[in-house]
């Protein structure tokens, strides 16, 4: 080990590996990964082991107010001064930046995709587009069969894909698209085509005997939800096996909710939380076992008020549009006065359903505005050319 | 004092006043020799505890067959530094994680005793440091290196440690699309 031979290539890969986690910013990672293969493979399976294939968020994308104007993107605090935001913006997405006309919706977001959906009433295109930011590429759903799908008010979620060993990327996702048409849910599915650059329509299923009042819920812990008839039905669809499954609330006939939203529970199941009257939240969960069909019972019921004590001057409270949904077991609360202190107080909170804390959140209710949808960086990196080789 | 000492009397106060002694004699692949405080080297190095504890310690210099002189210079310099600083209870490292720094942040003067080395002796010290089971300097020398790889473009870093490119041009044009992002400054 004399000095004349002293040479990084010669650290043993244990030492290097811990060299390079010392970099800790997924932009260094990746400047190091490409300088050569070993440093690729080191940082490949140390992230890989540590993490699995969870991965850094960069930051979010929001609605802009002219829903003209493509989705913005605001970064994390922690990768800010790691990356430009100018990166993540969507300029290379197809269509006249300047058109006023048209109208991007950002439907969901996984890893490092995004799932829009852009309206051109000149052209009449209608397009959902699944796209990654980082990596400009972008690809277009092929329309499903007839009839034509109304997109105005269907729900479409991002999914992992079958490639890359059930990760989401470029190359591996699906797309759920469920839209609603006479007394009907269709959900149609898309996938990641053979090519970067291609998608390709998979199946589609249907349930029939929805009224027209059914509410969407959103997706949560793998299946979409709706429900109708003052929150007593409920159907569900499983996005993996395309199943749809019917099932009945115990809600009484004189209880009246004013909102219904999906949240997970510690457990990973998912919880439907029903706001009702007087400030009380009751909150129905899978029933465990039970043969047959699927049945859900009353968990938990919470008395807001009660467990918000030390804010007196707080009279209402409304589940927020925009709730966590990676946060287990966590309710995003919205409390204000009515108007009884003259500053008009309002505040947004996280609430424990299980232990019953509360935990206030920064910045004031700026309502669905502020939904986030999560950016993360495209990791590990795939690096498509070298992924047959090992050395 | 007694007058008249047996042998084995004798033999026992060599023995006491050796595991008395403060320092411990190392020797360099190159036959060089290094006092080192005892009490350091068995807090800082897990082989040099285990040697002792172990009673292999050599008095006339324990052999350390792969560790040049320069780099045994270093680790004795810095156990000797490390043991006229405040111990601290924190020297530990942490475990790795993506998010956070893996290391816990070094200390002014061990930044300083980095910092003046060459590449050489820094790559040299890292084995050494790993082949005598130091924790807390193989921590703080391979932040050092991390620090040498930051705000880097794979050709400087290339350049700086001297590796070899060997991505094949097509897949250095694979990585120069999907990665584009992570280049902006080149």
């Amino acid at each position: 080990m004399g000095s004349h031979d002293a040479h990084i290539d010669l650290l043993p890969d244990d030492i290097l590996e811990l060299v390079l986690l010392g970099l800790h910013s997924p932009l260094w990672l990746l400047r190091a990964a490409s300088t050569c293969k070993r440093w690729r493979r080191i940082i490949s399976s140390a992230v890989f082991a540590l993490h699995g294939r969870r991965s850094v968020v960069a930051g979010s994308y929001y609605h802009q107010e002219a829903s003209s104007l493509r989705p913005r993107f605001e970064p994390s605090p922690s990768t800010a001064a790691a990356i430009d935001a100018g990166n993540f913006s969507l300029d290379f997405l197809p269509g006249s930046i300047s058109d006023d006309k048209c109208s991007w919706t950002i439907k969901d977001s996984r890893g490092s995709l995004l799932l829009l959906y852009y309206y051109n009433p000149k052209s009449g295109r209608r397009d959902l587009i699944v796209c990654e930011p980082l990596t400009r590429r972008h690809v277009v759903m092929p329309p499903p069969p007839k009839p034509p799908v109304f997109y105005w008010n269907a729900m479409a979620v991002l999914l992992n894909g079958d490639g890359d060993g059930g990760a989401i990327g470029m190359s591996s996702f699906r797309v759920l698209l469920c839209s609603y048409e006479y007394a009907r849910i269709r959900a149609c599915v898309f996938t990641s085509g053979s090519s970067n650059s291609s998608s390709a329509f998979l199946r589609e299923t249907s349930i029939d005997n929805i009224p027209l009042s059914f509410c969407t819920m959103g997706f949560t812990a793998g299946r979409c939800y709706w429900q109708y008839d003052g929150g007593k039905a409920v159907v569900a669809l499983d996005g993996s096996t395309l199943k749809f499954s019917s099932f009945m609330l115990p809600i009484e006939n004189e209880e009246n909710f004013r909102k219904m939203i999906l949240t997970v529970g510690r457990d990973g199941d998912a919880r439907i939380v029903a706001e009702g009257r007087g400030n009380i939240l009751k909150i129905f969960a899978r029933s465990k076992g039970g043969a047959g069909g699927e049945e859900w019972e009353l968990e938990k019921t919470i008395e807001v008020t009660a467990v918000m004590l030390g804010l007196p001057q707080l009279q209402f409270f409304h589940l927020t549009s925009d709730q966590p949904h990676d946060d287990e077991g966590i309710v995003r609360i919205f409390g204000y006065d009515g108007g009884r202190a003259p500053d008009g107080t309002s505040m947004r909170f996280h609430l424990d359903m299980e232990t019953m804390e509360s935990e206030r959140l920064p910045g004031c209710d700026l309502g669905y505005m502020r939904q986030a949808y999560p950016s993360e960086f495209p990791w590990p990196p795939t690096l498509r050319a070298c992924t047959d080789d090992n050395t | 004092m007694e007058v008249d000492k047996g042998k084995g009397e004798a033999e026992e106060t060599r023995k006491v006043a050796e595991a008395d002694r403060d320092t411990v004699t190392l020797k360099s692949s190159d036959g060089k020799l290094f006092e080192v405080s005892k009490e350091a080297a068995a807090r800082l190095s897990t082989v040099l505890a285990g040697m002792i504890a172990g009673g292999s310690i050599d008095d006339n210099g324990t052999d350390l067959k792969q560790i040049g002189s320069e780099a045994l210079e270093n680790v004795v310099d810095y156990c000797n530094k490390h043991a006229n600083s405040i111990p601290s209870a924190a020297l530990i490292s942490s475990s790795i994680s993506f998010n956070t720094a893996p290391f816990k942040e070094p200390e002014e003067w061990e930044r300083k005793f980095v910092d003046r080395l060459s590449h050489d002796a820094l790559f040299d010290l890292v084995e050494a440091a790993n082949f005598l089971g130091m924790e807390r300097l193989l921590d703080v020398t391979c932040h050092k290196i991390s620090e040498m790889m930051k705000g880097k473009s794979p050709d400087q870093i290339r350049e700086v440690f001297n590796i070899k490119n060997d991505y094949t041009k097509e897949e250095l044009e694979e990585i120069r699309q999907e990665l584009a992002w992570a280049f902006y400054d080149d």
